[in-house]
């Protein structure tokens, strides 16, 4: 296979905090890597991390009040893609225990407090910055791997 | 594919099947229906069929975790049968497998559950 040259692309779209966007949001991510030609691992792995991502935004972030926004932006930098959710919320006070396994401020919702676990396990790298009052970003990374490198 | 599911009776087992996307907004649509059938009582056990869910996220794991405890506290069993390669990966991040038996066929998740009717 002939190298070609490093794609980079990038895109950024706000869709309203509804629980009925978490599959508009992993649709188009998954949308945006094809140009990667990535295994179905590598698809449903970034799928299910921005899904906990989004769903994080949407029940903490906002309370499940249906209102507020959320930005999804994702960038291609060769074969990586960075992802960035973002919501204008009340923000995670305490963020070394939300990243805890079965952790759950939610506990009367049967949230398993997984959702952090979750993508640390499916991504490269998370990054999560929050303010209290004011929001909270999650951060994804995943680089897809090469095409003919792969065991067919 | 929106989420779906189909719920059926045999030998006094629910077995209920997930169908599509199984994620935070189709949560309440997965647990509804099985906590009405369910608190009727007519049911100990419950066999989940995953073959043909073809998505699944912590949200999705919160209401197999929900029913288990919910069977589990009235002495039911709860069994997995049939995934594909991406459920079977997120459940077993969540170390659900640890409380909840997998099998591969209905079959044999009814001779497991044979010992307990």
């Amino acid at each position: 296979m002939t190298a070609i040259a490093t794609v980079q692309n990038h895109i950024k779209f706000t869709f309203p905090a509804m629980s009925e966007n978490e599959s508009l949001a992993r649709t188009v991510v998954a949308a945006f890597v094809m140009s990667l030609d990535p295994m179905l691992d590598e698809l449903n792995d970034l799928k299910t991390a921005v899904s906990e991502a989004v769903t994080n935004a949407i029940i903490h972030g906002y309370d499940e009040r249906n209102s507020g926004m959320i930005d999804l932006e994702a960038e291609l930098d060769g074969r990586t893609v960075f992802i960035r959710i973002t919501d204008y919320g009340r923000g995670i006070h305490d963020l070394w225990q939300a990243r805890q396994p079965m952790y759950t401020s939610k506990p009367d919702l049967e949230r398993p407090g997984m959702g952090f676990t979750m993508m640390e396990h499916l991504m490269d790298e998370v990054t999560v910055q929050s303010v209290a009052g004011r929001g909270t970003t999650i951060g994804l990374r995943k680089t897809i791997s090469p095409v003919d490198m792969r065991w067919h | 594919m929106a989420f779906q599911l189909q719920l059926d009776v045999k030998d006094q087992i629910l077995i209920v099947t997930f169908c599509g996307e199984l994620d935070h907004h189709a949560a309440a649509e997965a647990r509804q229906p099985m906590e009405a059938f369910l608190s009727e009582g007519r049911f100990r056990h419950v066999i989940l069929v995953l073959n043909r869910l073809d998505f699944i996220d912590s949200s999705g794991i919160g209401v197999i975790l929900g029913r288990y405890k919910w069977l589990a506290a009235r002495g039911g069993k709860l069994v997995i049968c049939g995934m594909n390669a991406h459920v079977r990966k997120i459940l077993d991040v969540s170390g659900i497998f640890k409380l909840i038996p997998a099998v591969n066929s209905v079959p044999d998740a009814m001779s497991l559950l044979e010992v307990f009717v």
